[in-house]
């Protein structure tokens, strides 16, 4: 970085060529020169591997005294430009030469850069997701999708059963509507009060069940956990989940008892009240399933075995037999009953697909078709446009983006879409009451 | 004057044949090269100035496309006449 004359250039040209000093300094005057009457005589001079030199015209222009103010006009002159050929230009740039013009985007990550980092943070979720889901009952589209739901199975009820059940049915409205209403609790309570409404189930059946002559087997077994359930109605969650794991219990019996004998199931269709019970099990289970924000976790594994029992040929899943099994060998486990709760709440969480092939066998399904984010692959993901605002949620504490769209896509693959919606700059750092907006996802 | 005429009139000038006149000229493009990769100044007096300039990188926006860019920066080869050669342009 420094200062060279023309001196300086015969010097070096003297030394490369073994020219002596005078040659080479006459030379470069030589070389100036030649320029200069060049560009003298036609305008301009082209120097191959140097760049082109021209003389142009500068036209006169109006501009004003800076001392007097007065308008003054500076006159046109002529002036040397020079113009790198390229291989100049590149030589010179060189140093730089790496770098392209690149599109800028609007300061957000771009979509393939949200996939592909989506699974890193997706594994971290799934612990959790467990007891964040139990407030996805709170928001108003589970709400809405709860309520479809309790009006179905009341239409069906009324078709298919008598009195009793249609109180049962309210019943299970009531409760519905008490879980929605514990919006803010924590997920243990919201947890315990949905095993309150699961335990309707059970005493319905076992009393049902009372009534029909020649269930001698299935009452031996079944009355027990009713007695023991009528006797701790004051008691606390630990008796809860035990009522949980007896109910199961009765449905994996009630699976083996159909798969196993045929004469025994044609008895058990014969007598009416027995089979409605049947019947408004799966719905009541489905409606636990949409309360539960689509994503159906402890209960609705219940449903998966539940359904089968009717419609055993439907489901072409050996997981599901498989699930039955596990409930099964879990009953035996009955003497610890809140580690084997959590313990079966965890094993169902990876299960969904199955509960989803058992939801697709059954006539309530229309609702739940309608929302197509169900059949949903990885490779889908890119294939939703957002459109308009479906709900505006505000952020509670421990809530992340993925929550919301597991919560309100029953997906959590989906987030990118809440981030792009929302223009977040930064989606891993989100403020407790910060107000999110959910887009509608409409496939393109 | 293109390059050919211009060898011409330098080899006429300093009474020497083309070839060596060419040879010459290639020699001392290469000397100013290395000196502009090195960031040097180029002074030749009575003539004008050869310099290295650094362009910042900078946004430009496509206007059909209204998509937005980043140029990089990049080095420029920049010449600025010296007084004498604008005199000896505009004496009448």
């Amino acid at each position: 970085m420094g200062k060279i004359s023309l001196s300086n250039i015969a010097e070096e040209l003297a030394v490369r060529n073994g020219l002596t000093r005078e040659a080479a300094d006459s030379f470069m005057h030589a070389f100036v020169e030649t320029i200069e009457k060049g560009l003298l005589e036609d305008g301009m001079v082209k120097v191959k591997g140097l760049g082109t030199f021209k003389l142009q015209e500068v036209s006169d222009r109006g501009s004003v005294d800076v001392n007097t103010g007065e308008r003054i006009t500076i006159k046109g002159y002529r002036k040397v430009t020079f113009t790198p050929d390229s291989a100049m230009k590149e030589l010179v740039n060189r140093p730089f030469a790496h770098f392209e013009p690149t599109e800028l985007n609007d300061g957000y990550p771009t979509e393939e850069e949200l996939v592909t980092s989506d699974d890193i943070a997706a594994d971290g979720e799934d612990g959790e997701v467990a007891e964040e889901k139990v407030e996805a009952d709170s928001e108003t589209s589970a709400d809405a999708i709860a309520e479809e739901f309790v009006e179905a199975v009341a239409e069906e009820a009324a078709e298919l059963v008598e009195e009793t059940q249609e109180t049962v049915v309210e019943g299970i409205v009531e409760a519905v509507e008490e879980t929605t209403e514990t919006e803010e609790n924590e997920a243990l309570v919201a947890i315990e009060e949905i095993a309150e409404t699961a335990e309707v189930a059970p005493v319905v059946e076992v009393e049902m069940k009372e009534d029909v002559p020649g269930q001698e087997e299935v009452l031996a077994r079944e009355t027990a956990p009713k007695q023991e359930h009528r006797k701790r109605r004051g008691c606390g969650c630990w008796i809860t989940s035990l009522v949980l794991l007896a109910f199961a219990s009765i449905l994996a019996f009630t699976f083996g008892w159909f798969t196993l004998s045929d004469s025994e199931e044609s008895r058990y269709e014969d007598t009416g009240e027995e089979h409605s019970d049947i019947v408004v099990k799966p719905n009541l289970e489905e409606e636990l399933g949409a309360m539960w924000g689509d994503e159906p976790k402890v209960k609705p594994q219940l449903p998966a075995e539940k359904k089968e029992a009717p419609a055993i040929s439907a489901i072409p899943s050996d997981t599901v037999v498989q699930a039955a099994q596990q409930t099964a060998g879990e009953m035996q486990d009955a003497s610890l009953p809140v580690v084997a709760e959590n313990a079966k709440s965890q094993m169902e969480e990876p299960k969904k697909p199955v509960v989803e092939t058992c939801f697709s066998s059954v006539t309530l399904t229309e609702s739940l078709k309608a929302k197509p984010i169900k059949d949903i692959t990885p490779a889908d993901t890119t294939d939703y446009v957002m459109d308009g605002t479906r709900v505006v949620h505000t952020l509670k504490s421990g809530e992340t983006i993925i929550q919301l769209a597991n919560k309100y896509y029953g997906d959590k693959r989906l987030w990118p879409y809440i981030v792009k919606y929302n223009r977040m700059r930064d989606f891993n750092n989100v403020a407790i009451g910060q107000r999110i907006e959910i887009p509608v996802l409409k496939v393109k | 004057m293109n390059n050919k005429e211009f060898i011409a009139e330098l080899s006429r000038q300093t009474n020497q044949p083309i070839g060596a006149a060419t040879k010459l000229v290639g020699d001392t493009l290469r000397i100013l090269e290395e000196h502009f990769q090195q960031d040097d100044v180029v002074c030749i007096s009575s003539f004008g100035n050869f310099e290295v300039k650094k362009k910042m990188e900078r946004v430009s926006v496509n206007p059909t496309t209204g998509k937005r860019y980043l140029i990089p920066p990049k080095l420029v080869l920049a010449f600025k006449q010296s007084n004498v050669l604008k005199e000896m342009f505009n004496a009448e």
